[in-house]
């Protein structure tokens, strides 16, 4: 609980503190009612949602204004276009795509020879199936050959593309590498122009990407 | 690096931020605990200054590997962490249960009792 995230964070008070996913047992009022009291105890600064549906955002918002949502979002996810993003921009909240990076696939660094470990999540994602992997790869093809004109890596286009779609999307791309971090923060600093963005939208449209992003327990939990 | 507001009256983050969950589990191998210290504090003198952990991931132990990593910049940063769990939650009305965590049952519930 909070006064235990409080302690381990070492801070006075967490910055952003999300429900994790949306619980359909409980009224998403009572949870934004529950932060409202912490945020007036001085306990939390700012509510944010997780994989929630529009809706339940709205509803949340109306108790204790919501400063971010965070889901899953990339060139190979793109269902928050559809609902989330127009109710964000609407109510003035921000966006924090999670797996920006489609989980390490859009880094060009995973094919369909590729193994993982069973302890690896991606082993149960239906997405990371060789078979999927190999009919995906035309997605990271596309990021390869825009990279190469931008002299930057296919992970850095896929992350310049989200930074690009509005100003108040923030990306939080997972590495345990050096390297990679390196490359990660790099992508802030790769311009996209509107053709490039045309071209990426224009190919993106021909790509049909095979397999679910989760198993479907996972799925199930998400976008209440 | 650039940064941007989160949302309307959010705090201003680095234009990227870091996502903290593998270090501590979800993909395999873990990795070692200094080293993600290390990249951590390395991720602050790139400019980073948006972290994203969560109590369930662990539990507890990604809170408490980015609390300590990120101590000596406290009001430098801003660390998002969540309540709740996944994979499989057990989910009952009135709290959230998780299986990885058990101890934040009705922590929801526990908070709306003392307002």
């Amino acid at each position: 609980m909070v006064e235990g995230s409080i302690a381990r964070l070492r801070v006075e008070a967490i910055d952003l503190y999300y429900q994790h996913r949306v619980d359909p047992d409980v009224p998403i009022e009572d949870v934004a009612g529950a932060v409202k009291d912490l945020i007036q105890q001085g306990k939390v600064k700012h509510f944010g949602l997780s994989e929630a549906a529009a809706t339940t955002i709205r509803r949340a918002h109306a108790v204790q204004p919501v400063t971010a949502v965070q889901s899953e979002y990339s060139l190979w996810y793109r269902e928050p276009e559809r609902d989330i993003l127009p109710t964000l921009e609407e109510l003035g909240i921000g966006f924090v795509p999670f797996s920006p990076l489609g989980k390490g696939f859009l880094t060009g660094k995973i094919d369909d020879t590729t193994t993982f470990d069973r302890s690896d999540f991606r082993s149960t994602v239906p997405r990371f199936s060789a078979k999927n992997r190999k009919a995906n790869q035309a997605l990271v093809d596309l990021l390869q050959s825009i990279a190469q004109r931008k002299h930057a890596t296919p992970g850095q286009i896929a992350l310049a593309w989200l930074l690009a779609q509005k100003p108040w999307i923030v990306p939080i791309p997972g590495t345990t590498k050096p390297h990679r971090l390196e490359e990660n923060v790099g992508a802030a600093d790769v311009e996209l122009t509107a053709t490039d963005l045309a071209k990426i939208e224009n190919a993106a449209s021909q790509i049909t990407i095979q397999g679910a992003r989760y198993p479907e327990t996972m799925e199930r939990m998400s976008n209440r | 690096m650039t940064t941007r507001t989160l949302g309307k009256n959010g705090p201003e983050v680095s234009a990227m931020g870091l996502g903290c969950m593998g270090m501590s589990w979800s993909y395999s191998p873990v990795p070692d605990r200094n080293d993600m210290l290390s990249l951590l504090r390395a991720a602050v003198e790139r400019g980073v200054t948006f972290f994203d952990t969560a109590e369930v991931y662990g539990p507890h132990a990604n809170e408490e590997l980015v609390g300590e990593a990120l101590a000596p910049f406290r009001g430098k940063v801003v660390i998002a962490t969540s309540l709740g769990g996944h994979p499989a939650p057990k989910m009952r009305r009135g709290g959230v249960v998780s299986t990885a965590a058990p101890n934040i049952s009705a922590a929801w519930s526990r908070v709306r009792s003392r307002a």
